[in-house]
């Protein structure tokens, strides 16, 4: 634990990366998990990792790039198509690998090749730079005064769409700003903690909040507690025992997940 | 109220009901039936402003004059995802977003209402339940006083019996007539079962090959018309004053 506190002024950006990714991502993956849009996040995130891939091997700046990629993503899958015979999943599902495949293809033929991928998949969590992190702080904290001022249409157009609607609530350009604040997330996460990570962060928080509370409050409260617990712990375990730092996180937040089943158990039956 | 001008609806080539005219009278309990597929739905969505008629046009009017349509939705209980950790009470207080305005919470006002809407569909006692844990027919309850607190000119109710026994039926259907009448709404009904519709609506409708027929219930319900809408013999038989509708099986 000392040689771990010793080396933290050289960890210090990388584990605040880990920690602003966790908290932002945890609290949106309530909304995802509620309006069952987890394949949109999943592919939403894999088209983010083709501006990064071009980042990669242009050398620009990767996260206007990948804002770019996101929101283009974004803009599509919330598109509602009425065509009957090719359902939304297929679109997303073509739309997630065709992404894969665009951002392999480009980072190919890079001087780094394979190790590029790597850091698609993982992140490169080195990359987190004190700019980096003003701007996911900044950015960070427009998509929480967002969902504050906003949290009314954002419940709405996740609860019932069409009800929002008919009620004269403008559901689609909500809805469209909901996947937007998604859409920024991603971007400003995915150079450093990866598609992997990012994913994860957008599922498994919720899950954790919707299986222990019975109030909206309550499950962002768990949601962003396991989250941020999870990058901490798995980001000591991936420095203790040497291991890639992406997966030790998603480990210990699987971990946290597998433990909430009994404490549901315990609290229903208690 | 709302009225149909030589109106088509359909998806893309597709027409589902065509040469559509008529009015829906203010304070009117209008019905809306037919057989599976006719477009039941379709029509309900136009009514909402879910669906463009393809030709024609659907106005609002107070007065004779054109009206910014104020809609309460009480959809199918199935269709509100149980997943949503809501409150009963926080459920029927979705109904009043849209009224309170951008960047606006929840007020003293708000909750008043919400709660005296509760209390005015028997469900004042479970309104710090969670919604999931209600019963069917309390769930449709809480959507309809969900809709009701938007303070709307018409109430449109899709299936609200749907998947419900028969004491439940006539429970929901026994509110949304003292509803209506309490609150002189224009109430829009779309319903499978027959039963229900003939003994509670005022006008009828009735789709039938891509239009519709319509007028007072007791003058369009008979068992001509309803046995060639629905490609069977059906008889309509007066128990103790109620309607009772009976498909004949085919032999």
């Amino acid at each position: 634990m000392s040689e771990f506190f010793s080396n933290l002024e050289f960890f210090k950006y990388s584990i605040a990366c880990s920690v602003l990714v966790a908290l932002v991502c945890s609290f949106l993956s309530v909304y995802i998990v509620l309006k069952r849009i987890v394949f949109v996040s999943v592919a939403v995130t894999q088209v983010s990792s083709v501006g990064i891939a071009i980042a990669l091997i242009t050398g620009l700046n990767p996260t206007p790039i990948s804002l770019f990629f996101t929101f283009l993503g974004v803009v599509i899958f919330s598109i509602r198509f009425s065509e009957r015979r090719l359902s939304n999943e297929s679109r997303i599902g073509i739309g997630f690998v065709v992404a894969s495949a665009a951002s392999i293809l480009i980072v190919s033929k890079s001087a780094k090749g394979i190790h590029e991928i790597d850091d698609l998949l993982y992140g490169n969590i080195l990359a987190a730079t004190p700019f980096q992190i003003y701007l996911m702080i900044g950015i960070i904290t427009c998509i929480f005064i967002a969902h504050f001022l906003f949290y009314k249409e954002f419940s709405s157009v996740t609860l019932d769409f069409e009800m929002a609607r008919t009620s004269g609530i403008k559901a689609r350009f909500w809805e469209l700003m909901l996947y937007l604040t998604v859409g920024a997330a991603i971007s400003i996460g995915i150079r450093t903690s990866g598609n992997l990570l990012i994913t994860t962060f957008l599922i498994m928080p919720a899950v954790n909040g919707l299986l222990l509370a019975n109030r909206m409050k309550n499950v962002f409260i768990i949601a962003v507690t396991t989250g941020v617990i999870s990058a901490l712990v798995g980001f000591y375990i991936s420095f203790y025992f040497d291991l890639p730092t992406s997966p030790c996180i998603v480990a210990t937040l699987f971990i946290i997940s597998c433990l909430t089943f009994p404490v549901r158990f315990l609290k229903k039956n208690l | 109220m709302i009225k149909f001008s030589n109106v088509q609806l359909g998806y893309g080539k597709r027409v589902v009901l065509n040469a559509l005219n008529f009015e829906i009278q203010k304070g009117d309990f209008f019905g809306i039936v037919g057989p599976n597929g006719a477009g039941k739905t379709t029509l309900l969505k136009a009514i909402l402003g879910l669906l463009k008629p393809v030709k024609g046009e659907i106005n609002f009017l107070k007065n004779g004059k054109g009206h910014k349509k104020s809609i309460g939705y009480v959809p199918q209980h199935a269709s509100v995802d149980e997943i949503f950790p809501v409150t009963t009470l926080e459920m029927v207080l979705m109904g009043r977003y849209a009224k309170m305005g951008i960047f606006k919470r929840p007020k003293n006002r708000d909750y008043k209402i919400a709660n005296k809407m509760l209390k005015n569909v028997g469900m004042k006692n479970l309104s710090k339940r969670n919604y999931r844990e209600l019963s069917g027919g309390q769930k449709q309850r809480t959507l309809i006083a969900r809709a009701m607190v938007s303070e709307p000119d018409i109430l449109i109710l899709d299936e609200p019996v749907e998947g419900m026994d028969v004491q439940g039926e006539i429970a929901i259907m026994e509110l949304i007539k003292v509803l209506h009448a309490e609150y002189s709404l224009t109430a829009i009904l779309v319903c499978h079962d027959l039963n229900i519709v003939a003994n509670y609506v005022k006008t009828l409708s009735i789709i039938h090959k891509n239009t519709l027929k319509l007028g007072p219930v007791d003058s369009i319900l008979n068992e001509e018309t309803m046995s060639k809408v629905y490609g069977t013999q059906v008889k309509i038989v007066n128990i103790d004053g109620q309607k009772a509708i009976i498909s004949k099986l085919n032999e």
